[in-house]
C-alpha cells in the first residue's frame, strides 16, 4: 500500500439516539451476567459493558452489515474498549452516536467507535468496538 | 478503613464461572439485545462453520466487573478493555483470574492497571483483559 494511500474507508455516522437506562434493564442485564447465582456487582449501579446493547439499534446493525456486505462473511467480535469520564446513570437522558468505517489494513477488520454524552454535550463514556469479517472456514476451533 | 494499596504483580483471586449452558446463554442474548443465531441455535451455528453454539464474547467481558469487585469494591474503573482470542463453546467452564500489572500512587488515589485472563473448561486462554482504575489511598 503507498505511504499516503487511506488507512481507513470512508465512515459513516449513525444517530445520535437518546437513550435512557431503566432499573429494569438494569436488573436483567446484572442477572443475566449471574450464570452461578451469586453477583457482587451493586444493584442499582450501571454495569461498565451494558452500553453495549445500544449497538443492536437496528439502524447501526445495518450499518454494520452494509459495511460487511462487499464480501459476504462471519462477523466476529475481535475486540472491545469502554472508556469512562463518569459512570452512568439510571433514569438520566443520554445521546448515543456510532461512527462505523473499515480498516483497508489490515482488511476486513470494522472499526464502530461510539460516544455517550450528556444532555449538555459533555462526554461520560466512548466504546471502540473491532469486528472482524471471516470466512466461515477460518474460524478458530472453539473449546 | 480503607484497604492497603496492592504490589505490583499481586493476583486477583480467580472465580471459576462454572459452566455456563444454554440457558444462561440464551438469558444473556436477551438482555444484551445480542440475538445473533451462532449464540444460541446450533443449525445457525453449523452453517457459520462451528460445531455448535458459541458464548458471546461480551457475556466474558460482562463477568470482568465481578471478578474484580470480589477483589477491591473501592476501585473506580475508567476504562475496560477485551482481546477476544478464540471462540467458546456454549457448555465450556469459564475461569477468569487476573493479576496487578502496575500500580501508581500520587497526591490524590493510585492508578492501577489489571491484567485479566479468561481461561476455558481446557485451560486455554481464550480472552485478555486489561482495566485501568483508580483506588484511594490508605489511611494514614
Amino acid at each position: 500500500m503507498p505511504a499516503d494511500a487511506p488507512r481507513v474507508s470512508d465512515a459513516i455516522r449513525v444517530g445520535p439516539f437518546n437513550v435512557r437506562i431503566e432499573q429494569r434493564e438494569i436488573e436483567e442485564f446484572v442477572k443475566a451476567l449471574s450464570p452461578n447465582g451469586v453477583n457482587e456487582t451493586r444493584l442499582g449501579r450501571v454495569p461498565l459493558t451494558f452500553p453495549i446493547r445500544w449497538l443492536a439499534f437496528p439502524a447501526v446493525r445495518d450499518a454494520v452489515l452494509a459495511f460487511s456486505r462487499a464480501a459476504p462473511m462471519l462477523l466476529v467480535q475481535e475486540s472491545q474498549t469502554f472508556d469512562y469520564v463518569e459512570s452512568l446513570e439510571v433514569d438520566r437522558d443520554y445521546t448515543f452516536t456510532v461512527e462505523i468505517h473499515r480498516e483497508v489494513s489490515p482488511p476486513h477488520q470494522i472499526v464502530i467507535d461510539s460516544t455517550i454524552d450528556d444532555t449538555a454535550g459533555r462526554r461520560v463514556a466512548s466504546l471502540h468496538t473491532v469486528m472482524r469479517a471471516l470466512s466461515a472456514h477460518s474460524v478458530d476451533k472453539p473449546i | 478503613m480503607i484497604d492497603p494499596l496492592p504490589k505490583s504483580g499481586m493476583r486477583l483471586p480467580e472465580i471459576n464461572f462454572g459452566s455456563i449452558g444454554i440457558e444462561a446463554t440464551q438469558r444473556y442474548a436477551e438482555a444484551a439485545l445480542d440475538d445473533n443465531p451462532i449464540h444460541i441455535d446450533g443449525p445457525a451455528a453449523r452453517s457459520a462453520g462451528l460445531n455448535a453454539p458459541v458464548l458471546h464474547g461480551m457475556f466474558m467481558m460482562g463477568l470482568f466487573e465481578r471478578v474484580i469487585a470480589a477483589w477491591r469494591s473501592d476501585i473506580r474503573i475508567m476504562r475496560l478493555h477485551a482481546t477476544f482470542v478464540r471462540p467458546v463453546f456454549v457448555g465450556s467452564a469459564v475461569v477468569i483470574g487476573g493479576r496487578v500489572a502496575k500500580i501508581a500512587p500520587n497526591d490524590l488515589n493510585a492508578d492501577v492497571i489489571l491484567r485479566l485472563i479468561v481461561r476455558g473448561g481446557n485451560g486455554d486462554i481464550v480472552c485478555i483483559g486489561e482495566v485501568f482504575g483508580r483506588l484511594p489511598l490508605p489511611d494514614r
